[in-house]
């Protein structure tokens, strides 16, 4: 059992060891400008990362936000709301639909979701929601600090070229990918607070939305777990999103532009790589992917787990 | 309740089962047969294993086949991977022979100073667009395609495209420009190209499988790109001639060096290399790029792709087999390459592979 966990960790310290060893001729040639840089020319040997990190959080962000209330909410309606003749198949369904492979899911947004972004939704999008956006960043854009960064990302939020394929696709596509994973876990969450608890709140004289809601609260950690797990093959989906986000290096939050990520560089630039600089720049790129999947499973348990608070 | 999850895996494997192949059907429906058999020679018995160009894959699966066919015991791979994946395993000896649509470069070459380029078949990259209402083909020169890929020439009725296109009624709208987002053979070729008729590109972009595109979305693979200039209206992207009879968009004529407009049929991909070959542009070892050439039929955005081996085998049986395979596609071989859009090799560059293919050795021996 110990040698069992002990190859785990020596699998997980080769691939670390790899990752860095073959990536410091990049990183020694970039330096820092590699994570800040933006420019990602092979021909001129400058090789700027920031644009595929920018990429990768706002469209796995994006999915996240679309996909959490979805999930929490048909998981809540699994498990408390729906008769139950109806929740075993709808169950079964669900998790079905996680076993789909996910170039399934890019090839029906970019055949099917593309032009009904590029026709009706994003003008639409862009004649009435865009301009409440472009007054909101021009009122954060005078305040300190943050405020012009945060007044020009609210401004051009509802821009972009309108073709169909970019973030917006890629974070619907993506949220369609990850629903399952969060209602599957948690749903578990919620089938394991007690029922003790249920029918406490129900003598208590709480309506089924008030248990459901208590029931809800009791299972946060499970439900945080969820969108972690559903934040962590977001992050990492390669085929789906490079089909569909339209590879191009933008670092900003532009719905309707197309951008790029760090997952789906690598696949589509490492055959023809020949030079050794190029090759280990991409392989950096995998290295910071890694590191940041790492950072924000460590966050998420951190927030879960919080080891700061004495347990008495 | 078992019923749902065996159909639920039956149609994931159906689609699974689909999603493999990225290479584009045949271009005749009745060619299922090679209309050229290979010759057979007498105690061939080997294993090959190819990989690389993307590009030349159709083709080589034709050759390896009809190749098989006559020397029973002869077995030949060959994966994709990307030139730059042929060009890194020849060197490794990780393959017995690559596919690449670059020569390799001077670095490339001192590290694996026996392989040679044995150039076995060309192909044109199209000017692909698609123009709702618009019947008339295109045509282009080097000014307007660098302007359109510079992102200098913004709009379809550009000054630059109406002079050329005068009797076209095009639209005051933004051109949307596809390029690809993996490293290509088709990009280097573009790119060299570009390089060549346009300094504001070279100096801007430069020339390359990956280059740093100034304007334009990326799509996956030729397919990728026909796909997306198919799906967005008013789009302009290019394309391996090979491609083009399957995807269903409009092609472009594109003025060459002569001055004339030419489409990218294999005559005009030939004419070019033959042009190429006059001009010099080829080095003894036949590495050289065939883009901008003379001659009044060629067409300017066309490439050789090449076979990579090492002269010096170390298997003699690998080797013979080897040798016996290089000698088809040269020759016999050759016939398969227009039917599925490709041009042939012209035959003074024949001769100079063929005495190529006959300096190869194992431990010393020649092998034919």
């Amino acid at each position: 059992m110990a040698l069992v966990a002990l190859l785990v960790t020596l699998a997980f310290a080769a691939v670390l060891g790899v990752l860095f060893s073959r990536s410091t001729d990049a990183l020694a040639h970039a330096g820092w400008g590699f994570l800040t840089g933006s420019t990602w020319d092979p021909v001129a040997g400058a090789y700027g990362a920031w644009p595929f990190v920018f990429g990768t959080l706002f469209t796995s962000f994006l999915a996240l936000l679309l996909a959490l209330p979805i999930g929490i909410a048909v998981a809540l309606f699994l498990t408390e709301l729906s008769p139950r003749w109806l929740a075993t198949p709808l169950g079964v369904l669900i998790e079905l639909l996680a076993g789909v492979p996910s170039l399934v899911f890019g090839m029906w947004g970019v055949f099917y979701l593309a032009p009904l972004l590029r026709k009706p939704v994003e003008p639409w999008l862009a004649k009435h929601v865009a301009p409440i956006f472009h007054f909101l960043g021009g009122l954060l854009m005078p305040l300190p600090l943050l405020g012009p960064t945060l007044g020009v990302w609210l401004d051009v939020l509802f821009t972009g070229p309108k073709i169909g394929l970019g973030f917006l696709l890629a974070g619907v596509v993506l949220a369609i990918m990850i629903v399952p994973t969060i209602v599957a876990i948690s749903r578990d969450a919620l089938l394991a607070v007690p029922r003790l608890e249920r029918e406490a709140a129900h003598a208590l004289g709480a309506t089924r939305w008030e248990v459901a809601r208590n029931a809800l609260r009791s299972a946060k950690t499970g439900v945080f777990a969820a969108g972690t797990l559903g934040l962590g093959r977001a992050l990492g989906e390669t085929i789906a999103v490079t089909l569909v986000i339209g590879n191009v290096a933008v670092a900003l939050p532009k719905l309707f532009s197309p951008g790029q990520t760090l997952a789906s560089t690598i696949p589509a630039q490492l055959p023809e790589a020949s030079e050794p600089v190029f090759v280990s720049a991409l392989i950096a790129l995998g290295l910071v992917l890694f590191a940041l999947t790492l950072l924000v499973n460590l966050g998420a348990r951190l927030v879960i787990e919080r080891p700061w608070r004495k347990r008495a | 309740m078992k019923l749902v999850p065996l159909a639920s895996a039956l149609v994931v494997a159906l689609v699974l089962a689909g999603c493999g192949s990225t290479s584009p059907p045949p271009a005749s429906p009745t060619s299922s047969t090679p209309s050229s058999p290979a010759p057979t020679t007498a105690g061939l018995k080997a294993d090959l294993l190819g990989d690389g160009s993307t590009f030349v894959a159709p083709l080589m699966d034709k050759w390896r086949v009809a190749f098989s066919d006559a020397n029973k015991d002869v077995k030949i791979s060959y994966t994709g991977g990307g030139s730059g994946k042929g060009r890194g395993d020849i060197t490794k000896n990780l393959v017995d022979f690559a596919g690449s649509d670059a020569p390799m470069s001077a670095a490339e070459q001192a590290n694996a100073t026996d392989v040679l380029h044995i150039p076995v078949a060309a192909g044109g990259v199209v000017i692909a667009y698609n123009l709702p209402g618009v019947t008339q083909q295109l045509k282009f020169d080097s000014n307007a395609i660098a302007g359109i890929f510079l992102g200098t020439i913004t709009k379809w009725d550009d000054p630059a495209l109406k002079a050329l296109n005068p009797d076209v009624a095009l639209p005051s709208d933004d051109i949307a420009v596809v390029h690809r987002s993996d490293g290509s053979g088709t990009t280097a070729t573009f790119t060299d190209y570009l390089t060549k008729v346009s300094p504001d590109w070279a100096s801007k972009v430069g020339k390359g499988s990956t280059v740093n595109w100034p304007v334009g979305t990326g799509a996956n693979g030729n397919n990728g790109v026909g796909q997306q200039v198919q799906q967005i209206p008013l789009s302009i992207g290019y394309l391996g001639s090979e491609w083009t009879n399957v995807s269903k968009v409009q092609q472009g004529f594109v003025k060459n060096k002569a001055g004339q407009f030419v489409p990218a049929s294999t005559a005009a991909v030939s004419a070019a290399i033959d042009a190429a070959l006059a001009a010099n542009a080829f080095d003894q070892d036949l590495k050289g790029s065939a883009t901008n050439q003379d001659g009044a039929g060629s067409y300017p955005i066309a490439a050789v792709t090449w076979v990579l081996v090492h002269q010096h085998q170390t298997d003699a049986a690998k080797g013979k087999a080897l040798a016996a395979f290089l000698g088809y596609v040269l020759h016999e071989g050759q016939a398969l390459n227009e039917p599925l859009s490709y041009a042939k090799i012209p035959a003074s560059m024949v001769a100079k592979a063929e005495a190529f293919v006959g300096s190869m050795d194992a431990a010393g021996q020649p092998l034919r």
